[in-house]
């Protein structure tokens, strides 16, 4: 009998086929694997496990009459900012972060925002923060001399085009002039704002500074503490603008915190300053109507090496979550009832299959200790003393990709290739820097897009992938490590804890999608180096790597049963 | 021996100020030899290859060719006379290694 293994993933479903026989082991033929389609165990994951099962039995010539399930759980991954909800709530002020690459001048300065145009009249007495349209740099400058010599207070200048440095030549090269604010039109006329340019390679001060806000807003110092967030929101740049909001004008409440209950009636909030429990105590998080077999959340990494990208990151405040949800309904396995002419089985869980298909690994054995790390969860199985115990902690490579697309700016299909590939910075057209500071040199020049990036680096094609994060390689190695390490390990130590610990100097193997990356072999290695555990990569069947162990697990255990 | 500087081959004065307000802008040095290019791909190399940022800048009567001194030799960056803003913004990131901007 042809029977299929099918371990539909979070991330990826992967499809083993072998042929069964009476008192004989299993004949394993092959494995094929493709993205996973809809949620896992959702109707529409139905239809990879269909596609890949016909493909598998389409190169062999035949079609497997059996298909074998793991018991699934679901699991939801996302990121959430809570920097980006306090600043619905900026305690009655505005802020931009404008991305001027070349502003001019230095210093904070606070004034009444007004349009090149208004300065053609007499001048008036306070201060004034002049914004340039789409005027062409020497018209503006020279405008701008003519009302200085009519007596305005020229406090600073905020340009829409390209042109700070242009127009400081020919104003006043200490004036602070922020150009490429290209929503400059939407600034309230009329309103005070204060401006503030760090000097190169400087972060802002004075705009960052609560009481120093207030004072340059001229707001009450009793609202220092209610401009906080706007304060903290400018941490780590090098220009921003704030502006003040007449009162009446609205804001929109800042969101109650989300929280997570557990099952001893406890409510934690799911925030930065807020480890997350015990694997399975969460029962419900709020907002989300699924019941909960665990949940995690990890920080974004810390970056220790960078002070600017350290505070942007940090002032983020950004949590990745993982849910690991309690599935009900059997939707994926009655529509793969209706839709494949043959059984379909659910054999094991996911995890005892796991350890089935890493046993495959040559010279492992049955190892006592087997971490499956998919894109969903990290499941550890431990056998000790002739007990055996398992247990599936949410959060494993789709969080890592989440966590590494947050940090990036990138979608999590870029996320994904992110945390796999290298990374280099092309310094100049010939020349690349690695993550360990080396550098190579190209006989084509990179394409000019890429120059002064950090971009992916496939090495295979040596083709360059630029990011638009403004990290260096070995500042954004180090990130990706960390995330890794704060996901994978951290959640693989809340595993271990939950079984009551690891046994001292046993075997480990690892298997899934994310033992195939030597970053994470290396982090689960130096987390349980105090263990004095011998960590290996499956090689399940001997070819085919950390993947498709659960796959090929089902089939050795319906064998086994059969 | 030569001041660090781009070299811009060029005679079109409206071409010619709006690479020298991009190049001042990233604060980048840019040299003009007032020549009328034949060609603009093969003047803007031979700019390069003059100039001791190894970059060169070419303006015909109808595009821009910004050239490297060595590899390929084809136009490292191009476009027509009427982005010469846009382009010259380019070429003075490029030396001063600042990510490009706007449209490729």
């Amino acid at each position: 009998m042809l029977v299929a293994g099918v371990d539909v993933g979070n991330a990826t479903t992967e499809v083993a086929l072998a042929r069964l026989a009476p008192g004989r082991a299993p004949e394993h033929l092959s494995v094929v694997r493709g993205p996973t389609t809809g949620p896992k165990g959702s109707a529409a994951s139905a239809d990879g496990v269909i596609d890949l099962v016909a493909r598998a039995g389409r190169r062999l010539g035949e079609q497997p009459t059996r298909l074998l399930l793991a018991d699934l759980h679901p699991v939801e991954t996302g990121l959430r900012e809570l920097a980006t909800e306090d600043e619905l709530d900026l305690g009655g002020v505005a802020i931009a972060r404008p991305a001027s690459s070349t502003p001019s001048g230095h210093g904070a300065a606070a004034g009444l925002l007004v349009d090149l145009a208004d300065l053609t009249t007499a001048a008036t007495a306070p201060p004034v923060i002049v914004i340039v349209g789409d005027e062409d740099f020497a018209a503006a400058a020279a405008a701008l001399n003519a009302a200085r010599d009519r007596g305005w207070q020229l406090a600073a200048v905020i340009a829409t085009g390209d042109d700070a440095v242009l127009i400081g030549n020919r104003v006043d090269r200490t004036l602070p002039i922020i150009d490429e604010v290209h929503d400059a039109s939407a600034l309230p006329r009329g309103a005070w704002a204060a401006v503030e340019v760090a000097q190169p390679g400087l972060m802002l001060t004075e705009l960052t500074d609560p009481l120093r806000l207030a004072v340059l807003l001229s707001l009450d110092p009793t609202r220092a503490r209610g401009i906080r967030h706007a304060a903290r929101a400018l941490v780590g740049h090098r220009a921003g603008i704030v502006v003040r909001r007449e009162a009446g004008q609205t804001v929109a409440a800042a969101t109650a915190p989300r929280c997570a209950h557990l099952a001893d009636g406890t409510v934690v909030p799911i925030d930065v300053g807020s480890p997350p429990p015990a694997v399975g105590l969460v029962e419900r998080v709020d907002g989300i109507d699924d019941a909960l077999l665990d949940a995690f959340w990890t920080p974004l990494p810390a970056a220790t090496d960078d002070a600017a990208v350290a505070l942007r990151l940090l002032h983020r405040r950004a949590v990745g979550l993982a849910l690991l949800a309690r599935r009900e309904d059997r939707a994926l396995e009655s529509v793969l009832a209706t839709r494949f002419a043959g059984e379909v089985l659910v054999v094991a869980s996911e995890t005892a299959a796991a350890v089935a298909g890493a046993s495959t690994t040559p010279g492992a054995g049955h190892a006592p200790i087997v971490i499956d790390m998919g894109g969903g969860t990290v499941d550890l199985h431990v056998q000790h003393d002739g007990v055996a115990r398992a247990v599936a902690a949410a959060g494993a490579g789709l969080l890592v990709d989440r966590i590494c697309g947050a940090i990036l700016g990138v979608d999590p299909l870029r996320a994904e290739r992110a945390k796999r590939l290298p990374s280099v910075h092309v310094e100049t057209p010939f020349i690349l820097r690695h993550e360990d500071g080396s550098r190579s040199f190209l006989a084509t020049p990179a394409p000019s897009h890429a120059v002064a990036r950090l971009c992916l680096s496939e090495r295979r094609q040596g083709a360059l992938d630029p990011l638009p994060a403004g990290l260096t390689p070995e500042v954004w190695a180090r990130l990706r490590r960390a995330a890794k390490r704060d996901v994978l390990a951290g959640n693989l130590r809340r595993a271990a804890a939950a079984l009551g610990g690891l046994p001292r100097g046993e075997l480990v193997v690892l298997v899934g999608g994310c033992a195939a990356d030597p970053e994470v072999v290396g982090e689960i290695a130096l987390a349980v180096a105090d263990l004095d555990l011998a960590v290996a990569r499956g090689d399940v069947l001997g070819r085919h790597g950390p993947r498709a162990a659960v796959a090929v697990g089902l089939i050795i255990l319906h064998a086994g049963a059969s | 021996m030569s001041a660090p500087a781009v070299y811009l081959s060029a005679v079109n004065p409206v071409a010619v100020a709006a690479i020298r307000a991009s190049f001042e802008e990233e604060a980048v040095p840019l040299h003009v030899v007032a020549e009328a290019p034949a060609g603009a791909l093969p003047e803007a190399r031979a700019a390069a290859r003059r100039s001791p940022l190894a970059v060169g800048i070419a303006v015909d009567e109808q595009r821009i060719v910004v050239s490297l001194a060595s590899g390929p030799p084809v136009a490292y960056l191009e476009g027509p006379v009427s982005e010469a803003r846009l382009i010259g913004r380019q070429a003075a990131r490029l030396v001063a290694r600042r990510p490009l901007t706007g449209p490729r």
